[in-house]
């Protein structure tokens, strides 16, 4: 399995939401940005997993992770980063 | 079992709304990513007074007209989650409509994704149990009347439309194993509030459609693959045997992801959403008559079908291919 440092995380949610002028951080959370919606959290869950060679979409608690630290923490908990 | 699917035809309302046609209404949309993502370009959306039994009732009567005779159906099962009315069953209304004859058994089931599936596995089981020869499953919806315009995750999913399917006896098991399940759990995640008697909103607005697209994608990518391979179990076939699979036509998104994460040969999917969109109920028939049209099916192909969705509620079923429609 990949291992991936917390910066490379917030690469993969940038390229997942197609930001281009704004920056994301590990204070980033979802009602910053309007690229985050639904459908944008969908791209982020399906770009962790396909790094994460299908181990993130096991794990129920993404769906709701509305922040940065909220999916770091999930990632930290399940021993992915 | 044996029964087999004889006919299917299905019904689109006129209206066919576009990408520009989400914008219009919503200027802040980004509509190539919306698309990109969902891969629908185009839905269709019922008339204002275009309801899921006129839809049933148009799509049944082109298999009338096709030659199905209807002194021969003994059952009409009405799968939709967009009755006419709260009660009366609609099934009964559209037995009168379409003049079926009076023993002919009528009901409805509520149940979305999953429901043609349901619709299947009831239907051949009466014809299996002997209790009748041929009858119709007819799955109709008209989910965009429950959906705002402003609704970024609902818009440019889902679309209305209605397919009639006849199943028929037949001496040999063309229909089956089937696998379904259900998790109530996940009921909040689609759902129309304020729709039935339980007032779960104090506000007075009109009932829409909430979906949480993020718990409900999850709850896919851990069902689907794990209803597949208990049908693949159960029929004592692998993922090769099976020649064309038809998932219900959620959103690319979801179909995707399941073929990524079931390691299926994408050239074995078969696919409409793009110019259908996502008709809940009606997306495998449909599907499964284009497929037919598109000629992706053979005589003797396995199929395997599987829908899954609000409820939360699941259901497939491998299907032999009897050669025609």
């Amino acid at each position: 399995m990949a291992h991936i440092s917390e910066s490379e995380v917030l690469n993969l949610i940038q390229k997942a939401l197609n930001l281009k002028d704004k920056k994301i951080t590990i204070d980033s959370v979802m009602a910053d940005f309007t690229e985050w919606d639904s459908l944008g959290h969908l791209g982020i869950i399906v770009a962790l997993d396909k790094f994460f060679s299908g181990k993130v979409g096991g794990i129920k608690e993404i769906a709701t992770a509305d922040s940065v630290r909220k999916i770091l923490d999930i990632l930290k908990k399940h021993s992915l980063i | 079992m044996k029964a087999r699917i004889q006919a299917i035809e299905y019904y689109l309302p006129r209206l066919c709304e576009n990408g520009q046609a989400l914008k219009k209404d919503n200027p802040d949309w980004r509509i190539d990513e919306i698309e990109q993502k969902t891969g629908i370009s185009t839905r269709y959306i019922s008339g204002p007074q275009e309801t899921a039994v006129d839809m049933g009732v148009l799509a049944a009567e082109k298999l009338f007209s096709s030659g199905i005779k209807k002194e021969d159906i003994e059952f009409l099962i009405f799968i939709t989650q967009s009755p006419d009315y709260v009660l009366p069953t609609s099934a009964c209304i559209l037995q009168d409509r379409l003049g079926l004859k009076k023993s002919c058994m009528a009901f409805d089931v509520n149940l979305g994704c999953s429901g043609y599936v349901y619709g299947l596995a009831m239907g051949g089981s009466l014809i299996e149990a002997g209790l009748v020869k041929q009858g119709l499953v007819i799955c109709s919806e008209t989910y965009t009347k429950y959906i705002d315009s402003a609704d970024r995750t609902c818009r440019p999913v889902f679309s209305d439309g209605a397919a009639a399917t006849v199943l028929t006896f037949s001496d040999k098991d063309w229909l089956g194993p089937f696998e379904m399940g259900t998790d109530g759990s996940g009921y909040c995640d689609l759902i129309v509030k304020n729709s039935g008697t339980r007032k779960d909103v104090v506000e007075q607005h009109p009932p829409a459609l909430l979906m949480n697209g993020a718990k409900v994608f999850m709850f896919t990518m851990g069902t689907v693959p794990q209803c597949v391979e208990s049908l693949l179990k159960k029929s004592g076939k692998t993922l090769q045997d099976i020649d064309l699979f038809i998932f219900h036509q959620a959103s690319k998104l979801v179909i995707d992801n399941i073929v990524r994460r079931m390691e299926i040969d994408e050239r074995k999917v078969y696919t409409n959403y793009q110019r259908i969109g996502n008709t809940v109920s009606a997306s495998l028939p449909i599907a499964l008559k284009d497929a037919w049209e598109e000629k992706r099916l053979k005589k003797g192909n396995q199929i395997l079908l599987l829908g899954f969705g609000v409820g939360y509620s699941w259901g497939g079923c491998i299907l032999k291919w009897e050669g025609n429609l």
